[in-house]
């Protein structure tokens, strides 16, 4: 019997699925003010796609999605760089004007840049996982 | 008679590294010096309270944006090679 066949790591897995989805939320929201940020939340977002796909023999989401995040995140992360060379010609624009309230959102700036790290971190690593896989088939 | 000699070389260069690393290794906790009062000063000004963040996201971005980038050309890359006949 395969590891794949056992019905206690399909259960599990389809129970843990929204809680490590909910958890690298968790990561990068709250990166600037507690252990994480985007590199840890796109890894664990990323591992969770990554183990379901081997365990389910079957992508489970579409590669587009992927892409499309990576995209997305590789956007955000270029729009803030031109944002901070137009603003002071440094990369990033200068994070003390960027203060907000409460935890979530104490500095807006580390948040967008953990968005967008967490978006292409997690994208990457599906993607890249699947190609390594499909060129051993 | 190769293969013993070779993990007897790295078993003397192993122990001799790990003898060098105890011997120089410092025998005071490390204390707080300019950098890292400079990155607590600056995460305060910034109101986060992750030092990392204040250091891979503040002085380091650049080498944060790069890293991103080279995850970005290991996609492409791959991509390529899987498009090859």
């Amino acid at each position: 019997m395969d590891f794949r066949d056992s019905p206690v790591l399909d259960a599990t897995l389809r129970l843990l699925l929204p809680f490590i989805v909910v958890f690298s939320f968790q990561l990068f929201s709250y990166g600037a003010n507690s252990p994480g940020g985007g590199f840890q939340a796109g890894v664990a977002f990323g591992t969770i796609v990554v183990v379901l796909d081997l365990v389910w023999r079957r992508r489970v989401y579409h590669d587009r999605i992927f892409a499309g995040m990576e995209l997305g995140g590789l956007l955000l992360l270029g729009a803030l760089l031109m944002l901070g060379w137009l603003e002071t010609g440094r990369p990033f624009p200068d994070p003390a004007a960027w203060i907000g309230q409460g935890l979530l959102f104490s500095n807006v700036l580390m948040w967008l840049l953990n968005l967008g790290i967490f978006l292409e971190v997690a994208g990457s690593i599906v993607l890249i996982v699947r190609r390594l896989m499909e060129s051993e088939r | 008679m190769n293969g013993i000699c070779s993990r007897a070389v790295t078993a003397v260069l192993v122990a001799g590294l790990v003898l060098l690393a105890i011997r120089t290794a410092p025998p005071e906790p490390p204390h707080r010096d300019h950098a890292t009062t400079e990155v607590i000063s600056l995460a305060h000004r910034w109101n986060i309270r992750n030092l990392v963040t204040a250091i891979y996201l503040g002085p380091r971005a650049a080498d944060t944006f790069l890293e991103v980038m080279v995850v970005t050309l290991a996609v492409i890359g791959l991509r390529h090679l899987g498009e090859r006949p």
